[in-house]
């Protein structure tokens, strides 16, 4: 629901989110500016999705958690954040979402339910197998990641697999920048010996080059 | 490397459900931004428990049956809830309140604010007490139409409204609320 109800003068001009920084939109969305908030979810959304995805191995189910880390954000908007930790700490947020899964799921439980139900689509039918044959891949990567600490499947996912830097996944957890490189090299170090041509297999799959190489 | 294991690709959200979650979010965003906070659901209980004592109470006080709609507890306690004021509908288009029924009028509005997630619905009530006609309504958020029968015994009122659940102690179950109507022809 549009504020002002003129979604055209949001920001006393015509919409335009490319001229708008992520920390612009945030210092908005922290006065209560929900179209600003809107469009860090249509900017960043697509990032957050793919993560929860990655992290759980089921499309659907990451597209409940993307509005629920949404959700949850803007429940924490009077944070400050720095201009440029935008989408680190929605990244942040989405881990936090993650790791405490089932209670967010019961707090947004609601909001969950009045998710308007999709429109088929008739050409979705190849994309949709392209996602079933997803969900078997991250499976199989899932399986050997979940043989690590579950910290360090964090950083793991958050370096390798998101592109978030040390830096960036320091603040996404809130933890000094030194413990990420620790964290992820251990982790680096625990895949290569659960990998098949170290001789100690335990799972039965390989690790891919981008969860072993961020 | 085995790529059978290897991190599947970025994808985008299926066809059109970016913009859907996108004005879902918008939505609840409003929806929180309007409730109550905690102290003023608990003075609201309050209140709901005082009044409920008294419509219990008040048969055996003989209270007159004005008194009891005074207190507002005994007509309409079927009706769904009207939605909060913020958000009201305005036809824009004329209806014709002497249809016959059984025939189908389209009826058209707009919300003063932009309302969105689905499920929105145009209601005819009876003018006879017959049961009243429903259709969902369609067109892009702000600008709605539907093509609703006219019940038996003719228009007796017009609800605009959306679709919604409530939740408690029973389970959840529909419950739907209504828009104000800004120019109905029937007030």
């Amino acid at each position: 629901m549009v504020v002002d109800g003129n979604p055209t003068t949001v920001f006393g001009h015509e919409r335009d989110d490319v001229e708008c920084t992520d920390a612009t939109l945030w210092a908005r969305s922290r006065q209560g500016d929900a179209d600003a908030f809107g469009l860090l979810f249509e900017r960043h959304g697509r990032a957050i999705y793919n993560y929860c995805f990655r992290r759980i191995g089921n499309w659907s189910a990451a597209e409940d958690l993307v509005s629920i880390v949404f959700l949850e954000a803007w429940r924490r908007r009077a944070i400050q954040l720095p201009p440029d930790k935008v989408l680190p700490w929605l990244y942040g947020v989405a881990t936090n979402v993650l790791r405490n899964r089932r209670r967010s799921e019961y707090r947004f439980a609601a909001a969950i339910r009045r998710v308007p139900r999709p429109c088929p689509t008739p050409d979705f039918a190849d994309d949709a197998d392209a996602r079933l044959d997803d969900e078997r891949r991250i499976a199989g990567v899932l399986a050997l990641v979940s043989q690590l600490p579950k910290r360090e499947q964090e950083v793991l996912a958050l370096c390798g697999w998101s592109g978030l830097s040390y830096e960036e996944a320091a603040f996404a957890l809130a933890i000094p920048v030194g413990t990420v490189r620790s964290r992820l090299s251990r982790a680096r170090h625990r895949l290569g010996e659960l990998s098949p041509e170290s001789g100690h297999e335990q799972s039965g799959v390989q690790p891919s080059r981008e969860a072993m190489e961020p | 490397m085995n790529t059978a294991h290897s991190l599947p690709p970025l994808r985008d959200f299926p066809p059109g459900r970016l913009a859907d979650r996108s004005q879902h979010l918008l939505t609840e965003i409003e929806r929180q931004r309007h409730l109550p906070s905690t102290h003023c659901r608990s003075v609201r209980v309050l209140i709901a428990a005082v009044a409920a004592t008294a419509i219990v109470v008040a048969p055996a006080l003989a209270l007159s049956r004005s008194m009891r709609e005074f207190v507002g507890l005994t007509s309409n306690a079927s009706s769904p809830p009207i939605a909060r004021a913020w958000v009201k509908a305005t036809l824009t288009r004329p209806i014709d309140l002497n249809a016959r029924p059984g025939t189908k009028i389209r009826i058209a509005w707009t919300f003063d604010h932009r309302v969105g997630g689905g499920g929105i619905f145009v209601r005819l009530v009876s003018a006879s007490g017959a049961p009243a006609e429903i259709a969902t309504a369609h067109g892009t958020p702000g600008h709605y139409a539907a093509v609703v029968r006219v019940p038996e015994g003719g228009i007796g009122s017009i609800q605009i409204g959306i679709e919604g659940t409530s939740s408690g102690a029973n389970g959840t179950h529909p419950a739907p609320v209504l828009f104000p109507i800004t120019n109905d022809p029937l007030r």
